[in-house]
């Protein structure tokens, strides 16, 4: 078979079979193939459908001039302000000559509803721009943002970007109709769901799971304007169909639309169908396969009612009330034919009610009004595979019937409308709690239908004109065919069965377009796998190749000889000193002399001390470390047994470290013993201090607030030692005994201002005291005793050699200065001779 | 938290100074200084907590040491125990903690300085032969020199000029060179604590 | 000797004086033993003596005594105390520990006022006063200087003084091959100050040593007495 010979094949629109030219009736499903049928592929023809409606039934004019001067469409409007106002060929096609819009939409209305981007903003798209057809198949969230690239046909499924924050309400409704839902839903299953969402102003989530995983990978989410359903372009399509126009009542307009939609139905009477669609298509060329397949039954059609479509849980079959305009009388009659399709040609068992439209050419206005009461419970079950397959689980026709009144237009005042914001068109339960007000806005006409009590008679097939033909679509379904002709081999990929196995659009049958005119035509770009690189690039590779090679290079370590800790050396140093301190102690030698001469700060602090009152009170800073108790004591002794021996000061002892209290205690109970101070009665012990500097301050500036109770918890300041001494500079002296530079610091510093002319005296340790000999340098110091040395000064030279700790300890001390002389000279020469030899041998070594 | 605690240490800070200068505010500056002694009290404790908790958690781990932090932890809780108990002042704390435990083992220490010193200063000039290490123990071998006493007295010349020439006027060059520049610091280390730049209290 | 307080105190003493000693030998478990002991006595007897004399008498007694006295209005000078105290003592938490902020930044900010205030008033001032009141001749005769021991004296000590502030000085420039160079005169002032830094460091390393050195003698002087004592020699 050839080529021309495919080309020629007619495929039912049915069952799919390729039937031959000459085949008047399927091969396969034995369905009309003739010429009075709808043709697979027949090329629609421009129609202004507006035509048509002074042939629309009376009722159904009624009910639109109704419906435009009711303010439903307004509240709609208003309720979506940001709708688009394209006009499109859908069911409502009718209105088109009303609005006057100029539009000429190349997207379906269903695919652009499904996102509900405007449609005047899509550009008319070229053939080859179908390599977007790629993005669908791998879904790459930036071929989505490649607008130039995206086929007309799926402009529309591009969610918009309108910001990330926005809602994506068409989705949402579809998420709100359950899971399970089938992606992809017969257009004309849509139809009854579309209805109730003309009712439920907010249009939540239908999109279906593939449009929703290509929503999910553009990454954008939709306004609610965009995401609107087919309905809610009704208003767009008013008048102009320009934004200026969208306050115009949108519900007349669907009134005015479906009673048009209506109207072809009557219309198509005596209208040859195949005669009138190629002059009435707008379509665009490239209406892709899938949908041209079911253009071949239904054409463009069901193309708004696919995205408006509310997924609702409902049940599947469909209870009576359902609007019987959509059943036929054959529905009982023909078994493989769904009921909702069929109409009363019941001779044509097996072909689907839409199909056999001619055989409802004889059905009047009555009959309409039957079929709206047709029952519906086997509606689905008429369906063929195919059908059912693509078929949601449940419409709004299966909610249970029940007779509703539904209010006219004008009696549903805005106060009545939902809130479009917050109350969803439809829940996960089914049919909302209010299903009442579901369909309190559908328009007269549909209302009216749905106020028809349910009949046996219902069940007829309708005979009048507003009945569905088989193989006859109506004027207004020809009006929205594409132009399939327009495309060079249209035919051809109109038979493209491929099923897609991948991708999100994995499951759906000849969806995209794989033929002539949608393949890519280009050839691949080859790209040379070899670097073109220029002789900069190569000059600065080369740098960093050095860069790299010296930085991984092994560098040679230049290593200093380890000198290793000498244990032998610290053994002997161990030993020599510590036998010497142990000779001299135990032997008790006093050969060396302290010393004779007295520095001018001690001598200055035992002139202060001397001049203080008879039992002046002299308060005792103690801030040394236990380690040192026995160098402090050594020192601090003979100073004040002097002072207690002449002038019997009465003593105040504060601690600004945590033992110093302690250890006053144990300087009074040791080297002072034989003064026998009492505490209380001669002496205070006013504890710890804490807070170092800010202690210091805090009794320097408030020594009552600062140190209130003296160490046994006594109130300290009403104390003998303490009587008529309220702050720092009434006390006599202050003698400081610390071992701690930075602790005199403090003191000296903090009682600056405090302490006014009392003179203060430092008894420190030798290792601070070179850092206290500036504040006696600059007078803030009256006089400093620095350690043993000077302690042994003092016994030696004011204390007429009475015996102390310092004399016990001075022949060991001397003797150790000499050993420490002699380490740190001898040894440090040699030291100094073996490190410039070591220095020498290493410089030889490089 | 950050804003708070930089306004507190800023207030605080601002209201002692202000103490300093004006004698209206030091009535403010004694309560706040006051509240500060009590609350360093308390950092002390949480640091005792503190160390506690890290030994505490040697011994949960059985870490190698952990027989040593056991032996932390009891001398710890023990030494407050009697101290709450007997108050620090008690005899027996005197005797057993501080004459028998306390003293010893701090003075020993300090003992072991003596040689680690002399050891170090052995060392050094291996080490480190340069201007400074040679001045440094050039000056510490004159002070060694000038504090050793002969039967008789002090050494001549060394014990009785230059010893104390070099003490109290080349150290003390140096040495108030030192504490200037120390007192320099701790003034700009102060004023950027008040104008919270630094905010070692936590909050950076 | 008599089995007595003095005995178990003179002990415990030459004990750990021997434990501590043991380490010029070598590190050894009875010095870490000695040593973690007296860590967490020394830490105990501290926390006891700050209860007892900064927290009980500053802020349990005071509070103890307005309760029951019940006058209040003493008690509010106590309520920022309080909330420190258990601020800080959310430290112990980790979860609540950012709380103790509030009080850190309050010893923070104390500690700086008064930083700031002793070093200008306690330190910086007055030692630059000093270095220029040692060439005041009346001063000097108060203190019994003469003439020369004043400009010469004056001198070392002006120099050192600068000098040593010269070479804490750490600003320089940056040459072309971007290493740091001093400015010239401050390089010299500060080459000189190394002198007097060094010179200083010595009399400290000396006095460090001269505190060891006594320390030492006297724990040798303790072990001594503890053992003629002991053994009845004395």
């Amino acid at each position: 078979m050839g080529a021309n010979d495919m080309m020629d094949m007619v495929k039912c629109p049915l069952c799919g079979t390729m039937n031959p030219p000459t085949q008047k009736i399927c091969q396969g499903c034995q369905t009309p193939l003739s010429g009075e049928s709808f043709q697979p592929g027949q090329a629609p023809v421009k129609k202004d459908t507006g035509e048509l409606e002074p042939i629309l039934p009376q009722w159904l004019r009624d009910a639109r001039e109704t419906a435009k001067e009711s303010g439903l469409g307004e509240r709609y409007q208003q309720s979506e302000p940001n709708q688009s106002a394209a006009s499109s060929s859908d069911l409502l096609a009718g209105l088109q000559s009303q609005a006057k819009s100029d539009d000429e939409e190349e997207v379906p209305d269903w695919l652009a509803n499904i996102t509900g981007a405007p449609k005047q903003k899509q550009k008319p798209e070229e053939p080859e721009e179908f390599t977007g057809v790629r993005w669908v198949e791998t879904g790459h969230r930036d071929d989505f943002e490649q607008e130039d690239e995206v086929p007309s046909w799926l402009a529309g499924m591009q969610t918009p970007s309108t910001g990330a924050d926005e809602k994506d309400e068409l989705t949402e409704w579809f998420q709100e109709s359950g899971a399970g839902k089938d992606s992809f839903k017969s257009p004309f299953q849509q139809i009854g769901n579309s209805i109730p969402s003309s009712s439920q102003p907010k249009p939540d989530d239908t999109t279906p799971e593939w449009l929703k995983q290509m929503a999910a990978e553009a990454g954008e989410k939709k306004t609610e304007s965009e995401s609107i359903d087919w309905f809610s372009q009704i208003p767009a399509e008013s008048p102009a169909g320009s934004k200026d126009q969208s306050q115009e009542p949108s519900v007349p307009a669907l009134g005015s639309d479906s009673s048009d939609w209506l109207s072809k139905l009557q219309a198509d009477v005596n209208t040859d169908a195949q005669e009138e669609a190629p002059e009435s298509s707008e379509f665009p060329v490239d209406t892709p396969d899938w949908l041209r397949n079911l253009g071949g039954v239904s054409s463009g059609e069901p193309s708004p009612f696919i995205e408006s479509a509310p997924d609702e849980p409902e049940p599947l079959i469909p209870e009576p009330g359902i609007p019987s305009w959509l059943a036929s009388e054959e529905s009982k009659k023909s078994d493989s034919t769904p009921v909702w399709l069929q109409e009363k040609g019941g001779t044509e068992s097996d072909v689907p009610a839409w199909v056999s439209q001619d055989s409802a050419s004889t059905a009047d206005s009555q009959a309409q009004q039957d079929n709206l009461e047709s029952p519906v419970e086997d509606i689905f079950s008429d369906l063929p595979e195919w059908l059912k397959s693509a078929a949601p689980e449940s419409s709004i026709f299966d909610e249970p019937a029940k007779p509703v009144e539904t209010p006219s237009v004008g009696a549903a005042g805005p106060t009545a409308q939902p809130d479009f914001e917050t109350t969803p068109a439809f829940t996960d339960g089914g049919i909302p709690s209010d299903a009442d007000g579901l369909f309190t806005e559908m328009p007269d006409w549909l209302s009216n239908a749905l106020e028809t009590p349910v009949t046996p008679g219902a069940s007829e097939p309708g005979t009048g004109s507003d009945a569905l033909a088989s193989n006859v679509l109506p004027s207004w379904v020809e009006a929205m065919r594409p132009m399939d002709q327009a495309i060079p081999g249209s035919s051809s990929l109109m038979s493209d069965q491929t099923f897609e196995q991948r991708g999100a659009l994995a499951g759906l049958q000849g969806v995209l377009p794989a033929g002539l005119g949608f393949a890519p035509t280009s050839k691949p770009k080859t790209y040379s796998n070899k670097l073109s690189v220029n002789d900069e690039q190569l000059k600065h590779a080369e740098i960093f190749e050095q860069v790299l090679a010296a930085e991984t290079a092994p560098e040679r370590l230049v290593t200093e000889r380890q000198i290793g800790a000498s244990r032998g050396l610290r053994w002997a140093i161990s030993a020599i000193l510590i036998g010497v301190i142990l000779t001299v102690t135990f032997l008790g030698t006093r050969f060396l002399s302290v010393p004779i001469g007295v520095p001018n700060e001690l001598r200055f602090t035992m002139a202060v001390a001397q001049a203080i009152p008879e039992n002046a009170p002299v308060l005792v800073v103690m801030d040394y470390d236990a380690s040192r108790a026995g160098e402090m004591e050594a020192a601090s002794a003979p100073l004040f047994d002097n002072l207690m021996l002449l002038k019997h000061p009465r003593l105040t002892f504060i601690a600004s470290n945590e033992p110093g209290a302690i250890l006053a205690e144990r300087f009074i109970a040791g080297p002072l013993a034989v003064h026998n101070y009492q505490n209380g009665v001669t002496y205070l012990n006013l504890g710890y201090l804490a807070g170092a500097q800010v202690g210091i301050r805090a009794f320097a500036e408030n020594p009552m607030f600062a140190a209130p109770m003296e160490i046994t918890g006594q109130p300290a300041w009403a104390l003998p030692p303490l009587q008529d001494v309220k702050s720092l500079d009434q006390f006599a002296l202050i003698v400081l005994i610390t071992d701690d530079a930075d602790a005199a610091r403090s003191w000296i510093e903090q009682t600056e201002t405090a302490r006014g002319v009392v003179p203060i005296v430092a008894i420190s340790s030798a290792q601070a005291a070179p850092m206290i000999q500036p504040y006696y340098d600059s007078g803030q110091v009256a006089g400093i005793i620095s350690g043993l040395y000077g302690g042994a000064i003092v016994e030696r030279q004011y204390n007429n050699g009475r015996p102390g700790l310092a004399r016990n300890y001075w022949d060991a001390y001397s003797l150790g200065m000499l050993l420490a002389l002699v380490f740190t000279l001898g040894g440090g020469f040699v030291q100094l001779g073996l490190g410039l030899r070591d220095r020498t041998a290493s410089r030889g070594e490089k | 938290m950050r804003v708070l605690t930089a306004i507190i240490a800023i207030a605080v800070g601002i209201l002692i100074l202000l103490g300093y200068f004006f004698t209206q505010a030091e009535v403010v500056q004694a309560v706040l200084l006051d509240w500060a002694i009590i609350l360093a009290g308390t950092a002390t404790l949480i640091g005792i907590f503190n160390l506690i908790t890290v030994h505490a958690d040697k011994i949960r781990r059985r870490e190698k040491d952990g027989v040593y932090s056991a032996i932390l932890i009891i001398g710890l809780v023990g030494a407050f125990f009697f101290g709450i108990v007997l108050k620090p002042q008690s005899s027996f704390l005197q005797s057993v903690l501080l004459e028998g435990i306390i003293i010893p083992v701090e003075a020993s220490l300090m003992g072991l300085l003596a040689v680690s010193l002399l050891y170090a200063a052995v060392r050094l000039m291996r080490r480190r032969a340069d201007m400074m290490s040679i001045i440094f123990i050039l000056t510490a071998a004159l002070i060694f020199l000038g504090s050793v006493t002969l039967p008789f007295g002090e050494m001549p010349l060394i014990g009785t000029l230059i010893r104390p020439w070099v003490s109290q006027i080349w150290a003390v060059g140096g040495a108030r060179g030192i504490l200037i520049g120390v007192g320099l610091g701790a003034l700009m280390t102060g004023l950027r604590v008040l104008f919270g730049i630094d905010r070692p209290y936590g909050g950076k | 000797m008599a089995f007595s307080l003095d005995l178990v105190t003179g002990a415990l003493g030459f004990l750990f004086t021997v434990l501590i000693l043991s380490y010029l030998i070598g590190d050894n478990p009875l010095f870490k033993i000695a040593v973690y002991l007296f860590v967490g006595v020394a830490s105990g007897y501290t926390a006891a003596v700050v209860f007892w004399q900064v927290l009980y008498p500053k802020l349990f007694l005071p509070t103890v005594l307005i309760l029951q006295t019940g006058d209040f209005m003493r008690g509010v000078l106590l309520v920022v105390p309080w909330l420190g105290f258990a601020f800080i003592l959310m430290k112990i938490s980790p979860r609540l520990a950012g709380i103790a902020r509030i009080t850190m930044a309050f010893l923070v900010g104390a500690g700086a006022a008064v930083t700031i205030a002793g070093a200008l008033t306690g330190t910086i001032i007055p030692q630059m006063i000093a270095t220029i009141d040692f060439f005041d001749p009346s001063l000097a005769a108060a203190r019994n200087i003469s003439a020369f021991e004043v400009l010469g004296n004056g001198t070392i000590l002006l120099v050192g003084v600068v000098t040593t502030l010269a070479y804490f000085h750490f600003g320089a420039r940056q040459k072309p091959d971007g290493s740091p160079k001093r400015f010239a005169p401050i390089d010299l002032l500060s080459w000189i100050g190394r002198i007097f830094i060094g010179i200083t460091l010595g009399v400290i390393f000396a006095g460090v040593y001269a505190a060891a050195l006594s320390a030492m003698i006297e724990r040798i002087n303790f072990l001594i007495n503890f053992l003629t004592s002991l053994l009845g020699m004395s």
